[in-house]
C-alpha cells in the first residue's frame, strides 16, 4: 500500500488530488472487495471512503469527512487498507504534508471551481 | 396486600424484571445497530454519526462491537432464560381458527379497542411479530458474525446481502412493534407500562388487549390466595395456570 500523490513534504491545497496504490483490489462493500480509508493525523473516526480506482486520481475536497477539523498547517495524511467488513486489513501508508490556508491559492489553479455544492464525491 | 376478592388492584404485572431487563438490553442494542447500519447502508461511511460523534468510534467499529454485545445478550438471554425463552416461542407458534376473526377486526380495533376476543398470552399479531422478530434477529446476528469472521471475499457477498434483506424487513417490524407497543394507537393505550417501569398495566387495559391472559392470571392468583399465599404474584407465577 503505498500513497502516490501528494508525496512527502508536498503543501496540498483543498481540493487535492490523492492516488494510493494497493495490492488489492479496491470495490464497495457488497463486492466483498477491500477499500481504503483516508484520514488525518491518526484519526480514523472520519473518513474518505475509495473504493475504486487503484492507482487512479481521486479528488479530495472541502467536503470529505477526512477533512473534518483539518486546519492548515502541517499534517500527516494515513491511509489504511480495510477489509469489506471495514476492519484494518494490514497495510498502511502515511505522509507528511504542509495543507495550506484555505482559499489562498497554496497552488496554481484551484481558486474559482470550489463547488462545494456539490455532494461528496462517492460513486455507488 | 390486604386485597379483597373481588376487589383487585387496578393494576397487573404482565412482565417481571428480568424480562423487562433483557428487552431493554436488546432494544437499546438494536436501536444502536438499526442506525449505525443504515448509516453505513446508505453510503455515509466515513462521516460520523451523532452516536459516532458521541463515542470517538466510527460508525463501523460501533456496529461491529455492539453487534457483539447483542450476541451476547442474546445468547445470555436463550440460556439464562431458556424457559420464558420457550415459552415466547411455544406460546407465538400457537393460532387457531379463531384468532382468523381477531386479525380481520384489527384494523379497526387499532383505534375503538374492541378487540375480538383470543386466548393467548400474546394477541394474534403479536405472535407473527414474534416470529417474525425472532427469525429475523437469528438471521442478523448470523449473518452479523458471518460478516466478521470472514472480512471479505465471497462469503461476505452473501453475508452482507442477506444481512441487507434482513435488515429491510427488520426494521418495518420494529416500527410497526414500537408505534404499537408505545400506546399511541388508541386500541393499544396503556400497553406500554406491561414492558417499563413496573410492568404492571391497568386491569381494564389488559381485559382489552388479552383478556384470556387476565382471566388465567386472575384464577392462579385467587388460587394462590386460598392456600395461603398473599396473592401478588411474582413474576412467573401466573404462566403455572397457562392454558395448554
Ligand atoms: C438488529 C441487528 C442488526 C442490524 C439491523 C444490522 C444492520 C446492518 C446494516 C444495514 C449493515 C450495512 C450493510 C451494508 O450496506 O454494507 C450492517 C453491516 C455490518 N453488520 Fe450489522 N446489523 C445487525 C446486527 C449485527 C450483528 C449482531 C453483527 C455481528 C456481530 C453485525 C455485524 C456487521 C458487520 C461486521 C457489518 C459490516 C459489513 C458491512 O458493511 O456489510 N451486525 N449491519
Ligand atoms: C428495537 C427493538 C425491540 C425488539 C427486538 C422488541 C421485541 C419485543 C418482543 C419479542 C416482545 C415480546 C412480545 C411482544 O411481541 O409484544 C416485546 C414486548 C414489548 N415491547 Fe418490545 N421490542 C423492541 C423495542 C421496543 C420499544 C422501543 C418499546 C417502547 C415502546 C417496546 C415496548 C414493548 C412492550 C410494551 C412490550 C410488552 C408487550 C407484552 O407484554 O405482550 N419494545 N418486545
Amino acid at each position: 500500500m503505498e500513497i502516490v500523490e501528494p508525496t512527502g513534504g508536498a503543501e496540498i491545497s483543498v481540493p487535492f488530488t490523492l492516488v494510493v496504490d494497493s495490492s488489492e483490489e479496491l470495490g464497495p462493500t457488497d463486492t466483498g472487495n477491500h477499500h481504503v480509508h483516508v484520514y488525518f493525523d491518526g484519526d480514523d473516526s472520519s473518513y474518505e471512503v475509495i473504493e475504486s480506482g487503484n492507482g487512479e486520481e481521486h479528488e479530495i475536497t472541502v467536503d470529505s469527512p477526512a477533512m473534518e477539523g483539518v486546519e492548515p498547517g502541517e499534517h500527516t495524511l494515513n491511509v489504511s487498507l480495510r477489509n469489506a467488513d471495514h476492519s484494518a486489513a494490514g497495510a498502511e501508508a502515511e505522509v507528511t504534508v504542509t495543507v495550506g490556508e484555505e482559499g489562498s491559492g497554496g497552488s496554481p489553479s484551484d481558486d474559482e471551481d470550489d463547488e462545494s455544492e456539490e455532494p461528496p464525491d462517492y460513486d455507488y | 396486600m390486604t386485597t379483597e376478592p373481588g376487589t383487585p388492584r387496578p393494576t397487573v404485572e404482565r412482565n417481571n424484571a428480568r424480562t423487562r431487563w433483557l428487552h431493554a438490553a436488546v432494544y437499546t442494542t438494536v436501536l444502536v445497530l438499526l442506525l449505525t447500519g443504515w448509516w453505513l447502508t446508505l453510503g455515509q461511511e466515513g462521516r460520523p454519526s451523532p452516536l459516532s460523534e458521541l463515542t470517538g468510534q466510527s460508525d463501523a467499529e460501533l456496529h461491529t462491537a455492539i453487534g457483539w454485545v447483542l450476541t451476547g445478550v442474546a445468547v445470555l438471554g436463550a440460556v439464562a432464560g431458556w424457559r420464558a425463552a420457550r415459552t415466547l416461542l411455544t406460546d407465538s407458534v400457537r393460532f387457531r381458527r379463531t384468532d382468523l376473526r381477531w386479525f380481520a377486526r384489527w384494523p379497526g380495533a387499532v383505534v375503538t379497542g374492541r378487540f375480538a376476543r383470543h386466548e393467548g398470552h400474546f394477541d394474534p399479531g403479536q405472535r407473527l411479530a414474534n416470529l417474525a422478530l425472532i427469525v429475523l434477529l437469528l438471521v442478523l446476528i448470523v449473518t452479523g458474525v458471518g460478516l466478521w469472521s470472514v472480512s471479505g471475499g465471497p462469503a461476505f457477498v452473501w453475508f452482507n446481502r442477506l444481512h441487507r434483506w434482513a435488515t429491510y424487513v427488520f426494521t418495518p417490524v420494529i416500527v410497526g412493534h414500537v408505534l404499537i407497543a408505545s400506546g399511541i394507537l388508541p386500541g393499544y393505550r396503556g400497553v406500554w407500562r406491561a414492558m417499563h417501569l413496573g410492568g404492571r398495566l391497568r386491569r381494564r387495559d389488559a381485559q382489552r388487549v388479552w383478556p384470556g391472559w387476565l382471566e388465567r392470571t386472575d384464577a392462579a392468583a385467587s388460587a394462590v390466595k386460598a392456600e395461603g399465599g398473599d396473592g401478588t404474584g411474582d413474576g412467573d407465577e401466573p404462566r403455572q395456570a397457562r392454558f395448554h
